[in-house]
């Protein structure tokens, strides 16, 4: 069989890859040039932008109701969304948890009730930002051993998503997951640990650059005295403290863990590290000074208002300038969630899991310290596999008819249907595949005489291309 | 026609990842041309293999290679030292931990080099700092990307088949070179395209994407470095996923590897090691060393496994009669803190003791034991830069320019007989 037609269809092959070639370059800079009005993004791809960032995504009907809000109301709505009723959602796992009865299998549950909040919360952007504190204060299961204890922390950064940094850094200090991940637990004046003093600067603060070997030794001192109790709540036990005088940053007294969060959280450095990060997540990564500054100005003007920086990043020129638009990676959690929101499909929890994991997220068990990767660093073999083939335990409507994936649209009285093809493939990405690229999935959907197997072709297709990858 | 559109696809695939004119993906400064390899030292070099095993977290190397014969080590470890008749013990000044028990056979059968204080000046105690100072090769952010990375853009341009190939988890940055990308094997089974159900063929789906991915790389990446890795990933990832599988059919081995995460990423290491693929380098990491607490029964098992897991990698290669083919490095961002902390563990420290394994190796104590009471802030002088260890696998081992690849020459410390 390879040798009768291997001759024949290396020449179609290489026919059509040239003049494809030559298409797709045109239709990739059409694709780009006419997402645009001068230099920023035209409304009607500016929403499906700002739920992609701010959210994960949207049913056609949502999309709808946020593009009939306008831009900056559809902000506001996603800003201040303590207002909206989210009542549908579970506000915590089908399990019942506890410190002292936290087996390792509940941490499934408790995963796939978090997914399953990233899927259908009212309030995209709190989830959103409790993803982004997960991947700031990035605290992994693989050494807490206690899922009740990850689902309390993850508690309290969704509490939290939108308050006051000093409020989010001084509440993680003693967090209990916190407290064993880096080791503050038994810290205490006869031995201070130096885990947490170094990373609650590297990782959660001012980041590299400003501190020295000196001012971990003394951060360790200050923030000694801490014990996860048998309850698993955490205490400040003052006998384990060190009381004595410290120089931490250039500043001198007999600091305790609320001083050194208070030097860290007012510091400008701080408000600089943190914007950076916030915009890289929202807008797009390596921003110039000049807009940092503007937002570092929001932060300290509000006093460490998160609420404030994000609304601001997410209003301003550069969220909505072509720098942002596709600018990003989906990490594997918001490739699965934006893809089970926009098609109200359902997947197997077991595999879904899996599916996330072999992408490289494990939800709750971050690599280390740093957290997840970014853009480049999301991309490799095993991933794209992975990535190819979840779409195939997505559920169509003949499955689960809550489903938007309709063999009846793909497959309009039993025979595919390039208009059909083409609806699938814009709910899943609202901006729409250049022509060349939708032809090449409506051609292989051609091939297919089973609506479903043809309508999972077209779904895993869309999915494959780089646009529905980028974010 | 999807067959015959296959195979082309699949040659395409091959050159596209090969092929050193596409575009760099940019990670910063560039300092390094891509070039070809330059003329071998070995002149069986091409059937080498290394094998890199990343302890993460900063393995404690004073209870690793102990150093014994120094008073400072029982006095700075109250909780932690362990004794000199729970040693295996290498001479009158050190021995190895108790439980690494396969190196010390391997080093006893004249396979396993130890070579002591491998570090750097000015050393940096941060973990993604040291991290990346190790993987990339460079101390000041000079060198873009990882130096195996850098290997693959300079032993690419003499043959494009060159791989290598991460074992879990994501592409370390070790492996991510100027303008070429290691692949990332997590399990074999989906190590593929799966057929969509009701496909014209097996291979329609996977016929589509890589036509997908052949037009994304020579146009889209001009938009988008992103796009250009992403497609050539997915290029990448289907032209071996054959040769991967046969690799899942074929394998049979006798040896005993840990049965934990990391004795199955040695067993897979080995399995792919032996097979057609015939990478030139496997990287295996092995987490759990930030051991600032209770760290006595955790090293130790982290070191069982990992002492026992390079065994068995290197008796399956002994097997298959490349023994001598086979060289296994290990290491870690830093050691740690000579005087353990209040909470029977250790702080961040700096220079450690880095093993190699191999049948072309010469069992030996490299370089002088840390002295524990000449300190620098309380940590060890370190005494071999580990880029002069780099220069030798590179130049003796890999058969690449060392220059090329680490930017400069360095005096090279030889493992090899």
């Amino acid at each position: 069989m390879v040798g009768a037609l291997g001759a024949v269809g290396t020449a179609a092959a290489l026919y059509s890859l040239n003049s494809f070639n030559v298409v797709s370059l045109q239709a990739f800079t059409d694709f780009f040039q006419e997402k645009q009005v001068s230099g920023q993004m035209a409304e009607s791809i500016a929403i499906p932008h700002l739920l992609r960032r701010a959210g994960f995504g949207a049913d056609p009907h949502e999309l709808a109701m946020y593009q009939r809000m306008g831009f900056e109301t559809a902000v506001n709505h996603l800003v201040n969304y303590e207002t909206l009723d989210n009542s549908w959602v579970p506000a915590r796992p089908g399990i019942v948890l506890s410190y002292t009865n936290s087996a390792y299998d509940d941490l499934e549950a408790i995963q796939w009730w978090w997914m399953m909040r990233m899927v259908n919360t009212s309030r995209p952007l709190e989830e959103k930002m409790t993803l982004f504190w997960h991947n700031h204060f990035a605290t992994a299961i693989s050494k807490v051993e206690n899922p009740y204890l990850m689902y309390v922390q993850n508690r309290f950064l969704r509490a939290n998503a939108l308050g006051n940094f000093r409020d989010l850094l001084m509440g993680i200090t003693s967090d209990p997951a916190m407290l064993i991940w880096l080791d503050g637990n038994y810290s205490s004046k006869d031995g201070p640990n130096e885990n947490y003093a170094r990373e609650v600067m590297e990782v959660f603060s001012t980041g590299r650059g400003l501190y020295t070997e000196d001012d971990v030794k003394a951060g360790a001192r200050a923030f000694t005295g801490y014990v996860v109790n048998d309850d698993g709540t955490s205490s400040f036990v003052p006998g384990r403290h060190d009381y004595g005088s410290k120089t931490f940053l250039g500043e001198t007294g007999n600091f305790d863990p609320e001083d050194i969060v208070d030097i860290l959280a007012s510091h400008p450095v701080t408000a600089w590290n943190l914007v950076t990060e916030l915009f890289s997540f929202l807008a797009y990564p390596n921003p110039s000074p000049e807009t940092l500054s503007k937002f570092a100005k929001v932060y300290t003007d509000s006093n460490g208002s998160i609420r404030s920086v994000v609304q601001a990043i997410l209003l301003s020129d550069e969220f909505r300038s072509s720098d942002a638009y596709l600018a990003q990676v989906k990490s594997p959690v918001e490739f699965v969630a934006t893809a089970l929101r926009s098609t109200r499909a359902t997947a197997g929890q077991d595999s879904t899991l899996d599916s996330l994991s072999y992408m490289g997220q494990t939800l709750l068990d971050p690599p280390t310290v740093f957290g997840w990767p970014s853009g480049m660093g999301w991309i490799d073999s095993t991933s794209v596999f992975e990535r190819y083939n979840f779409p195939l335990a997505m559920r169509t409507s003949q499955e689960d008819s809550a489903s938007l994936l309709d063999p009846g649209v793909v497959f309009p009285s039993g025979q595919p249907s390039s208009t059909g093809v083409g609806a699938l493939s814009n709910t899943l990405f609202p901006d729409g595949l250049p022509q060349p690229f939708l032809k090449v999935v409506q051609d292989s959907v051609s091939d297919f005489s089973d609506p479903i197997g043809g309508t999972k072709d077209a779904l895993r297709l869309t999915m494959a291309s780089p646009f529905y990858v980028l974010n | 026609m999807n067959l015959g559109r296959r195979a082309f696809l699949k040659q395409l695939a091959v050159q596209a990842g090969a092929v050193p004119s596409l575009t760099p993906l940019s990670y910063g400064p560039t300092v390094l041309e891509a070039s070809p390899g330059t003329s071998s030292v070995l002149t069986d070099a091409k059937n080498h293999t290394l094998l890199v095993v990343q302890l993460g977290g900063g393995n404690d190397g004073i209870n690793t290679v102990v150093p014994y014969g120094q008073q400072a080590y029982y006095a700075s470890r109250p909780t932690l030292a362990l004794q000199p008749s729970e040693l295996l013990q290498i001479d009158g000044e050190v021995g190895l931990h108790p439980s690494m028990g396969g190196l010390m056979d391997l080093f006893n059968s004249h396979n396993a080099a130890i070579l002591q204080g491998v570090g750097y000046a000015n050393p940096n105690r941060s973990h993604f700092e040291s991290t990346l100072i190790w993987e990339s090769g460079s101390k000041d952010e000079s060198l873009a990307g990882g130096w195996l990375g850098r290997y693959l853009d300079a032993a690419r341009g003499a043959d494009p088949k060159t791989t290598a190939v991460n074992i879990g988890g994501l592409l370390p940055m070790t492996l991510t070179g100027l303008s070429q990308r290691g692949i990332s094997i997590d399990s074999l089974d989906r190590f593929r395209i799966f057929p969509t159900p009701g496909a014209g063929t097996d291979t329609q789906d996977e016929d589509t994407i890589n036509l997908m991915n052949e037009v994304a790389c020579t146009a889209c990446q001009e938009y988008s470095a992103l796009v250009g890795a992403m497609m050539q990933a997915g290029l990448n990832a289907t032209a071996a996923s054959d040769t991967v599988a046969q690799a899942a059919s074929n394998f049979k081995t006798n040896a005993k590897y840990p049965d934990d995460d990391f004795g199955n990423r040695m067993k897979l290491a080995a399995q792919l090691a032996t097979s057609n693929l015939n990478p030139k380098i496997i990287y295996v990491e092995l987490g759990g060393f930030d051991t600032h607490a209770n760290q006595k029964g955790q090293q130790a098992a982290l070191l069982s496994t990992l002492s026992s897991g390079i065994a068995a990698f290197y008796q399956d290669m002994s097997d298959a009669g490349r023994a001598n083919d086979t060289l296994i490095m290990t290491f870690s961002e830093f050691g740690r803190r000579v005087q353990e902390n209040g909470n029977r563990g250790t702080d961040h420290g700096t220079a450690e003791p880095v093993f190699a394994v191999g049948g072309k190796v010469s069992s030996s104590l490299y370089g002088s034991t840390p002295s524990l009471t000449d300190l620098d802030e309380g940590d060890i002088k370190y005494g071999i830069d580990f880029r002069e260890f780099y220069a030798s696998v590179l130049d003796d081992w890999l058969g690449v320019d060392s220059a090329v690849v680490l930017g400069q020459k360095y005096d090279k410390v030889s493992v090899f007989q």
